[in-house]
């Protein structure tokens, strides 16, 4: 079994101005769709981050310089995430590809990358 | 799965939260009632956006309950007594979520001093029921605004109002004294009579009723037949007269819709679960000797709850029933009533003389109408279904005039 990170992208607070019943449709979704793969045992965790007070940092001249985002005014960012636990790829595929983000917004969109998986390496090392 | 979840929200969303409402309003006090609401709705956005990440929290109420208070602690800052109030808020008791039905659920302590306060005598009867239906029934101001046919802004506007008029008048989020607990248990009863009226029969627009105004009132009134402090036979004729009503609303309108009258309503789609409901309150109003306005409204809509066929009613009973109504509330509407009862019993010659002139109304001119054209008056007829329909508040019931002038 490997681990999957489906990172979710977003414009920033596409969701803010909701009214509740359309929120609570969308968690109803959500949840549904999470606690379905938590149960199966297919969902290894999650974070929600926020679309501000992020700081970016970076390596000027031999020193690190942090900058604010911008992540409110950005037109792309990453929402949240979550791990998922598949054999492969295409099971990973098959598993965000019901994630109710992706239809929520026609601007969302996810990307799955593979956890790079250190256990045979630690096997080799013995 | 999904039935659960969706459960879940739905409880959260409406029960837990209204009960948070309840108990930080009552500690914070009149004025404060929307730092309350403020504090509860950023919790519910809260939960509902983390716990796809997340998953539910064990005790998702008392989670609730903890971001609702730090929330209301980070909105009063500036104030130092609303401060000071608000850190007596830990820890706030939460009362679990019951799996009841939607008319079963009970209220609290907390909940009925809000009911008591959003209700007080100080408030007009408009601002009374709006309040209702944002802080006790907890709606969003779009909702009430939509089934009041009123923009999301005048809504605004009349609660901050009716808050700022509670803080006025020394309103506090307490139960009255037990020598004013009548009165004001009268007041509350007469504003959720209102809120069902406004979901029974919109006042205009496409949508001919707002089950959700009906069934909150239907629920509020049962549960202030079922508390010990405003029991009695009074709140159970209210609560039997919602419930029996309420029994109705799915078949106001027929599937092509247009209005249809409840001489042609579909009676095996009226909810029988209600009217039971209905008849067991109408059953423990007998207690005692009082006749109010509400026993008599009860007794009439479970007469029509149980007759087989408008063929088959009692009408002439419906009609002293109305007799007796009409000598405590002499409104219009009542007299109205009264006479298409008599109509129905005695003919429409006796209806005809009985109906009262009640300008602009388009019930009143829809009734002479039919009494007309039952007397083979057809040309007289049509001018008053024509004037009905001018008149008519809503699409489904100006439809129903059209069928009734194609014919």
């Amino acid at each position: 079994m490997a681990q999957y990170m489906l990172l979710l992208h977003q414009v920033p607070n596409y969701n803010v101005d909701l009214p509740r019943e359309k929120m609570m449709e969308m968690t109803k979704r959500y949840m549904a769709w999470a606690e379905g793969l938590r149960q199966k045992g297919k969902l290894a965790g999650g974070e929600k981050l926020t679309a501000s007070g992020g700081r970016q940092l970076r390596v000027k001249d031999g020193k690190t310089v942090a900058s604010d985002g911008p992540y409110a005014e950005a037109k792309d960012v990453i929402g949240g995430y979550f791990v998922i636990e598949a054999k492969d790829l295409a099971e990973a595929e098959a598993l965000a590809g019901d994630c109710p983000h992706l239809a929520l917004s026609p601007t969302n969109w996810a990307e799955i990358r593979p956890i790079e998986d250190m256990s045979q390496a630690r096997a080799a090392a013995g | 799965m999904s039935q659960d979840i969706h459960r879940l929200v739905e409880l959260l969303a409406r029960d837990s939260t209204s009960r948070l409402v309840a108990a930080l309003a009552r500690r914070l006090g009149a004025a404060r009632i929307d730092v309350a609401e403020d504090a509860v709705q950023h919790a519910l956005m809260q939960a509902l956006s983390l716990w796809p990440f997340k998953g539910v929290p064990d005790r998702p109420e008392a989670w609730l309950a903890t971001v609702a208070r730090n929330r209301a602690l980070d909105l009063l800052r500036g104030e130092t007594r609303g401060l000071a109030l608000a850190e007596e808020l830990v820890p706030l008791s939460v009362p679990p979520i019951q799996a009841d039905g939607r008319f079963d659920r009970e209220l609290n302590d907390d909940e009925l001093a809000l009911l008591f306060a959003v209700c007080h005598p100080a408030l007009s009867p408009d601002m009374r029921v709006t309040f209702a239906l944002k802080t006790v029934c907890g709606l969003t101001v779009p909702q009430i605004a939509s089934g009041l046919l009123s923009e999301p802004a005048t809504i605004a506007q009349r609660l901050a109002r009716a808050r700022r008029q509670l803080e006025a008048s020394g309103v506090v989020i307490e139960p009255p004294p037990p020598d004013q607990t009548p009165d004001r248990a009268e007041t509350v009863r007469t504003a959720l009579y209102l809120m069902f009226n406004e979901g029974y029969s919109a006042s205009s627009g496409e949508a001919l009723t707002q089950p959700e105004f009906c069934v909150e009132a239907v629920r509020l009134a049962r549960a202030l037949a079922r508390h010990p402090m405003t029991m009695g036979p009074e709140s159970d004729a209210l609560a039997a007269l919602l419930a029996l009503t309420a029994a109705r609303l799915s078949t106001r309108e027929g599937p092509d819709g247009v209005a249809q009258l409840l001489e042609d309503q579909p009676r095996e789609q009226w909810d029988r679960g209600l009217i039971a409901l209905g008849l067991a309150h109408l059953e423990r109003s007998a207690r005692g000797n009082a006749i109010t306005v509400w026993h008599l409204r009860a007794e009439i809509a479970a007469m029509h709850a149980l007759a087989p066929s408008a063929a088959e009613t009692d009408w002439a009973r419906i009609a002293s029933l109305y007799d007796e109504l009409g000598e405590i509330d002499s409104s219009p509407m009542v007299a109205l009533a009264r006479a298409v009862a008599v109509g129905r019993a005695e003919g429409a010659e006796a209806g005809l003389a009985a109906l009262p002139e009640i300008d602009g109304n388009p019930y009143c001119a829809a009734a002479r109408g039919v009494f007309l054209s039952e007397l083979g008056r057809g040309d007289e007829a049509r001018i008053c279904f024509e004037k009905a329909r001018t008149l008519a508040r809503t699409e489904p019931e100006r439809r129903l005039m059209e069928k009734r002038l194609t014919f």
